[in-house]
């Protein structure tokens, strides 16, 4: 059985993104906060100027305390492939376990692979960034 | 499918804020049932998925804002 890991380092990529889309979101999120608030009970000054700093402060430690987690994920996905089967572990799930035979489709998109089953929340993500990266899918295709 | 997983977060921020923001008992409950529709199927999915069980434990929060929409449309309906 091969295990293959994500290269090191290769989470600082990814946080950049995962950052740019946390404060887009959080951005979205307050905003219609915002508007709700300014939409029943007007333009109250000395509200808002309680509300801004607390919500910022909550966003920031939301932000980073999100980030954290994806990290962690991250840095423990590891991928076992014995040639009869694909097991993806990573902290915090459970392990999935693919057949061969339970394998429907191999889709290749922007950020990776999907292995498809059936079902549609069993399914594995192959993140660009495995070691062998390549190599793999390779031989999954050609095992399928 | 790309195209729903914009679409439906804008979707139900703009329900949301149509539904905190008005007064009318029919605006009310035609946003305020959709809204309710959509977290719950979004709750459904997070805790049926293979997700990080911290990310499932968080999302259990969704209920604090479902019951809020309950009952302002609840206490809209009465009133």
């Amino acid at each position: 059985m091969k295990t293959y890991q994500l290269e090191e380092g290769s989470f600082e990529e990814h946080r950049k993104k995962i950052l740019k889309r946390l404060i887009l979101l959080t951005i979205i999120a307050v905003g219609a906060g915002l508007m709700i608030f300014i939409i029943t009970q007007g333009f109250v000054i000395g509200v808002l100027a309680v509300w801004i700093p607390v919500v910022a402060v909550a966003s920031y430690f939301g932000i980073r305390r999100g980030i954290r987690i994806q990290q962690e994920a991250w840095e423990s996905y590891l991928l076992k492939w014995d040639g009869k089967a694909i097991v993806k572990s990573q902290v915090r799930t459970r392990d999935v376990t693919l057949s061969l035979l339970e394998i429907t489709a191999i889709e290749e998109i922007e950020k990776g692979t999907l292995i498809k089953t059936a079902k549609k929340l069993k399914f594995i993500f192959i993140p660009k960034e495995l070691e062998d990266y390549a190599i793999l899918i390779a031989e999954l295709k050609s095992a399928v | 499918m790309k195209d729903l997983q914009v679409i439906l977060p804008f979707g139900a921020l703009i329900l949301m804020v149509v539904f905190y923001s008005t007064e009318d008992k029919v605006i009310g409950l035609l946003s305020g049932l959709p809204l309710l529709t959509l977290l719950t199927w979004a709750l459904v999915v997070i805790q049926r998925s293979n997700i990080d069980s911290q990310l499932k434990r968080i999302s259990w929060i969704m209920l604090l804002v479902m019951f809020s929409i309950l009952g302002r449309m609840v206490f809209q309906m009465v009133n």
